[in-house]
């Protein structure tokens, strides 16, 4: 369950926050404020990389690798009870989530809300990379569309939030469609 | 009919062709300048068919020079061309010609994909939605176009989908026909 999403602009600036509250364990306030820790994490990793590529004034055989600055940048921090996962567009705009497994021992055995007994070792959580990429990916292009906005860019110049109705709308489609680990197990286990 | 959507569709191919993102952007700064330029969205609404009217009164020479169609005998026709091949060739849309009024001297064209209005939202100041017809140079370029070939109208958007109503109309009013001598005015 995906219960907050960020967009964060270049310094820092935040663009875009939605916390889903009703899915998770923390408040706005608590998920907002992890977000930001996280933000150090981008800053840490872009320049261990530029820093190990060596001295970026000089083309060398190393100017591929410093080159990409599309960073998926993966596993931000561990909370717990969320994860935060990030991404980094080359024009320095960071999108954070945070993803949170409800899991209860009760649930893991026994028998869940619907009635159906869920065989032990069935887990609950699955959150591959190729879930968290994807819908990365999908909220970037949102941004994308959304930045195109002709009347979007005056905005950006004063560093004011994004006030798109349409990304919001796509942007709570696509942590609708995040797939519900326990409603997808359940279809595999049948009803003893 | 068939044969003017085969006209439109060969000229079409034979168009140069620009991107479409860059058009789009650049239509919308332009409306998006506009507006910062001028308080009044009525007044934008005024400069984007000025600017149309431009625009029109020149690509009627070049859409008559690709296409060589000629006179149209009523405005039943003049409607379907506008709609099959102006439209076709130079924004590869075809809107619907529909609500035509009891007299047949007016029509409605119904854009249902704009391609104008791609990413666009309006700003949410609470008179744009009101007040600011985004696509307005259209109803210029139809202005201009036809009056080159003496036939006055009045165009004008109805409804937009940006700004919430169910579809894009743009009503096209014939006011008149212009005698040859009359002088041009050309704003």
């Amino acid at each position: 369950m995906i219960t907050f999403v960020g967009i964060i602009g270049k310094r820092d600036k935040p663009l875009y926050l939605k916390t889903f509250e009703e899915d998770s364990s923390y408040t706005e306030a608590q998920l907002v404020e992890n977000a930001f820790l996280a933000l150090d994490i981008f800053e840490e990793r872009v320049r261990r990389s530029t820093g190990a590529g060596g001295n970026t004034s000089t083309p060398s055989a190393l100017s591929t690798t410093t080159h990409r600055q599309d960073f998926y940048f993966g596993v931000l921090s561990v909370l717990t009870n969320a994860v935060l996962y990030g991404f980094m567009s080359n024009t320095q705009i960071k999108f954070i989530i945070a993803v949170e497994e409800k899991l209860s021992t009760q649930q893991e055995y026994g028998q869940n809300p619907q009635g159906q007994q869920l065989l032990p070792g069935v887990t609950t959580g699955a959150t591959s990379e190729a879930m968290v990429r994807g819908t990365l990916a999908r909220i970037h292009a949102e941004y994308t569309k959304a930045a195109m906005n002709p009347f979007h860019l005056l905005r950006v110049e004063d560093n004011e939030p994004i006030n798109s109705k349409r990304m919001d709308r796509a942007i709570s489609h696509i942590v609708a469609a995040w797939p519900k680990p326990t409603a997808s197990r359940l279809k595999t286990v049948a009803p003893l | 009919m068939t044969t003017r959507t085969k006209l439109a569709e060969d000229t079409w191919k034979r168009m140069d062709k620009i991107n479409a993102e860059l058009f789009i952007l650049t239509y919308g700064s332009i409306v998006a300048q506009l507006c910062n330029e001028f308080e009044e969205y009525a007044e934008v609404n005024k400069q984007l068919d000025r600017m149309g009217y431009g625009i029109g009164t020149r690509l009627v020479e070049d859409f008559l020079a690709r296409t060589n169609i000629g006179r149209c005998r009523d405005l039943r026709e003049t409607a379907d061309i506008l709609s099959k091949v102006g439209f076709k060739i130079y924004l590869n849309i075809t809107p619907a010609v529909t609500n035509w009024s009891a007299d047949s001297r007016a029509f409605s064209l119904i854009l249902d994909d704009n391609p104008l209005a791609d990413f666009v939202e309006l700003p949410e100041d609470g008179r744009a939605q009101d007040e600011l017809w985004f696509s307005n140079v259209l109803c210029g370029v139809i202005r201009g176009a036809l009056e080159m070939l003496q036939v006055q109208v009045e165009a004008q958007f109805v409804s937009d989908v940006l700004r919430g109503d169910p579809a894009t109309e743009l009503r096209v009013i014939f006011v008149k026909m212009i005698d040859e001598g009359q002088p041009i005015n050309d704003e």
